[in-house]
């Protein structure tokens, strides 16, 4: 083709797009669904973990099959362009306005990492309750807030996996954030100060990641994000009736909560919110790292199963 | 815009990563790219090329190509919304290349 009309084609498909300009909004969410990877199959949406952020989604989304549309569902506040949502049925309810607007038409793919897998189950109820179709509900190591009930741990050992547990989640803000720091040290100091509420357990966090550079401060809207969330899942409320769709729980192995976990119920207790059996995906490695390095071509894989199982188009 | 405007955006990433310029279609992220660097590279691109993004648009268009379209569009949305003079101003190859990727991004 001569320059001229190369050049010609691209000004008419540029000019033919007609973004609206992302001028200011009164919608908070406008600005949740962010499209990670584009192909012509039918959209996987997939929602953050409490970070708020989906960069943690940025290596798989291409990788689970280059023809799925891919996108990531992000927090209101994670530029610092409001305040955060405190709660969790909120952000699962303007999660299904945007996703509804952008594809009308069912069936829909969810997912969600962590508390993300919380908000999605919430998501997928909510279309459920709109007589949407929903074809995959995939909970990315979610558990359910009764999982550790009947936990045969002693006080002291689940102070210890609880810190453990924190330092983990630290590791992976900072991690987020383009910043290496030591998941020990954060262990150790959790260990020395021994923080008791959830509010004191974020703060101690928060002044750990100050002090290694991940944050500036209180301010940082991540930090802020990942508050908000953390203290929403606990006042979260799950819907009552349950669940008339299919559940599949990738579950990490490599954890020692996770593990002490499904001894007492191997779905997480999901299988009290669903009435069909919960479909388990045992997966080798641990709740952080599901994302990242050796195991990620495994969940790409693993999800991609469950993908074309669920919408064989 | 520069006449070597896409081979400014793949030597952007490989500068960020300390390694040799990107092919246009290669992934920021595969390559081991995070939100910090992510950040630098947006950062270079409102100094030397005068538009700013958001990281949201750096994780929807990874790659030097797509990144090369969302700053064709956000620079002339930007600048008063002269697309027909952003695009005269690229060299033939370059135009080659983002069209091919535009037509890439859509039938998929």
């Amino acid at each position: 083709m001569d320059p001229e009309a190369v050049k010609r084609e691209l000004l008419a498909l540029l000019a033919q797009e007609d973004r609206p300009a992302p001028a200011a909004t009164d919608n908070p969410f406008h600005a949740s669904l962010v499209r990670l990877h584009t192909g012509k199959k039918r959209p996987f949406y997939c929602v953050h973990p409490g970070s708020g952020a989906v960069g943690c989604f940025s290596e798989i989304a291409p990788l689970v099959d280059r023809d799925r549309t891919f996108i990531g569902v992000q927090a209101p506040g994670i530029d610092g362009e409001r305040e955060p949502f405190n709660d969790l049925v909120a952000l699962a309810r303007g999660y299904v306005a945007e996703i509804l607007r952008a594809q009308p038409e069912g069936p829909y793919l969810l997912g969600g990492w962590s508390l993300g897998g919380m908000v999605a189950f919430h998501m997928a109820h909510e279309l459920r309750r709109q007589g949407a179709e929903v074809a995959l509900l995939v909970l990315f190591d979610t558990q359910r807030a009764d999982a550790m009930h009947g936990v045969p741990f002693s006080r002291e050992v689940a102070v210890e996996v609880l810190y453990r547990h924190n330092a983990l989640a630290a590791e992976h803000l900072a991690f987020q954030q383009g910043v290496k720091i030591d998941r020990e040290a954060v262990f150790r100091a959790f260990m020395r100060e021994r923080p008791r509420s959830t509010p004191s357990r974020l703060d101690l966090m928060l002044r750990l990641l100050v002090q290694n550079g991940v944050f500036h401060d209180a301010t940082a809207p991540m930090f802020r994000v990942f508050r908000a969330n953390i203290l929403a899942l606990g006042d979260y409320g799950m819907p009552v009736e349950p669940y008339d769709r299919t559940l599949t729980l990738f579950r990490c192995e490599n954890d020692t909560l996770g593990h002490e976990y499904t001894l007492v119920d191997e779905t997480y207790c999901w299988s009290k919110s669903v009435a069909s059996p919960v479909e388990v995906v045992r997966m080798p490695t641990h709740h952080f790292a599901l994302f990242h390095g050796d195991v990620l071509p495994l969940t790409a894989a693993r999800l991609r199963e469950c993908l074309d199982r669920s919408d064989p188009s | 815009m520069t006449s070597n405007f896409l081979a400014t955006i793949a030597r952007m990433f490989g500068e960020a990563l300390d390694r040799a310029p990107f092919a246009v279609d290669e992934s920021f992220f595969a390559a081991g790219g995070d939100s910090l660097t992510a950040a630098a590279i947006l950062s270079r691109i409102d100094d030397e090329l005068g538009v700013s993004l958001l990281y949201r648009d750096f994780l929807e268009a990874p790659t030097p190509g797509r990144l090369g379209l969302t700053i064709l569009r956000e620079h002339s949305r930007q600048n008063g919304g002269d697309l027909v003079a952003e695009i005269a101003a690229l060299s033939p190859e370059d135009a080659a290349v983002l069209l091919a990727q535009l037509k890439a991004s859509r039938g998929a």
